[in-house]
């Protein structure tokens, strides 16, 4: 599996995913291991494109994590798969949804280890922003519903079906966001 | 002293427009077409997807079949019904494409920035359209032309151009492309015309396969239509007409069927 070996982050990942393939049932496990070669071939020719999409939705600095979370999904789901044409798509469907969930594991570290300082992924410029500055330090979640709904163009029940969440909720979260960004606008503009 | 005039809404309007171009252009890599095709792709069985909760969802399910089952019966014996030879739709048929239910609940179109995306590949050169000055007072009136593109030299033999007409809140309801066969009118050039107009249609269509299917329409037809002639079809959703005018330009249109 190459692309853990490319930045074992977390060993935990590497023990859930081998349990997974354990508790498969010898049947299908078979038919899993067939998927799971031409899952890594997908995969890897894929994967600078999921980069790439992980890095407008959330940055680059989160983008290597969030593809190799996109890779330890598509593993344990690739049963799920029903075309296998359609497999980067897949593949891209399964990163925007990482992405939006990426901020959960960050969050947690954070309250578990609230002593490790965690730095900003854009560093604050003293003068005046640009908008493109302000989506940028938004949170990934955030980040990834502005550029989703904002930047791809996608309508907020589209963009609730792309990250799994419901269409109240998107609404709530590009709403809120977009009054932040505004206000932060206004007071850059004033 | 003049009252101090209210810019909020201004302010808001010019907020909306700069921090779309803020978010686009954070965009590194345009989503695939099918990410959100139920056919090709589903919920990719993600966690946390969130759907209605059924208490007892074989019952419900079983419930829905018998119901559909039996309106399906009523509609096919009811008086005035069409005859199921007439009813296929011929173009369909001919094409050999099927229809899916499942994607008719799907927009019609996709979002521009992905259209001027794809028509940016195949080199076609956008700007920023311009608002319509007197629209109509209909819901789904065009009240801007949101891009118009224009296809490159390499297309052959003609000049063409893309429009998307959108609606209040940014939602695409029609699709113009224009074009001229530049030189000779002969069944070369008119199929230069109809194999850029098909492929220039096909990109608009928010799920691949009526984008294959609104393609290969209007490559069957366009040639075959004479000036001041036009060729109408409704099918999965759209309404497609490719008009020919009395100087010889076609018109291809793409809109919501009515």
């Amino acid at each position: 599996m190459p692309y853990f070996c490319h930045s074992p982050r977390d060993p935990r990942l590497l023990r859930a995913q081998v349990w997974r393939v354990e508790a498969i049932e010898p049947g299908l496990a078979q038919v899993t291991r067939r998927s799971d070669v031409d899952l890594d071939s997908a995969f890897a020719s894929a994967r600078p494109r999921l980069v790439r999409i992980a890095a407008s939705l959330v940055g680059a600095d989160t983008a290597e994590d969030v593809v190799q979370d996109t890779y330890i999904t598509a593993r344990a789901r690739i049963s799920q798969l029903r075309d296998p044409n359609a497999i980067e798509a897949w593949l891209a469907r399964i990163c925007v949804h990482r992405s939006f969930r990426i901020k959960r594991r960050g969050k947690r570290l954070t309250e578990l280890l609230p002593f490790v300082p965690f730095a900003r992924s854009t560093p604050a410029s003293a003068g005046r922003l640009e908008l493109h500055e302000l989506v940028e330090q938004l949170p990934p979640r955030d980040r990834a519903v502005v550029v989703l709904q904002h930047g791809y163009g996608y309508s907020l029940a589209e963009v609730a079906e792309l990250v799994g969440i419901s269409h109240a909720n998107a609404r709530k979260v590009s709403s809120r966001t977009r009054a932040r960004l505004l206000k932060q606008w206004q007071e850059a503009e004033a | 002293m003049s009252e101090p005039v209210d810019r909020r809404p201004r302010d808001e309007a010019r907020f909306d427009a700069e921090l779309r171009r803020a978010a686009r252009s954070l965009i590194r890599e345009e989503l695939p077409r099918e990410i959100l095709d139920p056919v090709a792709v589903g919920s990719a069985g993600l966690p946390g997807r969130v759907t209605a909760r059924r208490a007892l969802p074989g019952f419900a399910g079983a419930g829905a079949a018998v119901v559909v089952l039996l309106l399906a019966t009523a509609v096919a014996l009811a008086p005035g019904s069409p005859h199921p030879t007439l009813g296929t739709p011929q173009a369909s048929q001919s094409l050999g494409m099927k229809i899916s239910p499942e994607i008719s609940t799907l927009p019609l179109f996709r979002a521009t920035s992905s259209i001027l995306m794809d028509l940016s590949a195949l080199e076609y050169r956008c700007n920023d359209g311009r608002v319509v000055e007197s629209p109509k007072p209909e819901p789904d009136a065009v009240v801007k032309e949101s891009a118009i593109c224009t296809a490159p030299d390499s297309a052959g033999p003609l000049s063409a151009a893309l429009i998307i007409g959108e609606a209040k809140g940014g939602r695409i309801v029609v699709v113009t492309i224009k074009a001229d066969i530049v030189g000779d009118d002969t069944p070369a050039a008119r199929d230069a015309v109809a194999e850029t107009l098909g492929r220039a249609a096909s990109v608009v269509a928010y799920v691949k396969d009526n984008g294959a299917f609104i393609n290969a329409w209007v490559l069957e037809k366009l040639a075959g239509v004479e000036k001041n002639e036009s060729v109408l079809l409704q099918q999965r959703g759209y309404s497609m007409r490719i008009f020919r005018s009395s100087t010889g330009s076609y018109v291809v249109t793409v809109e919501a069927a009515t």
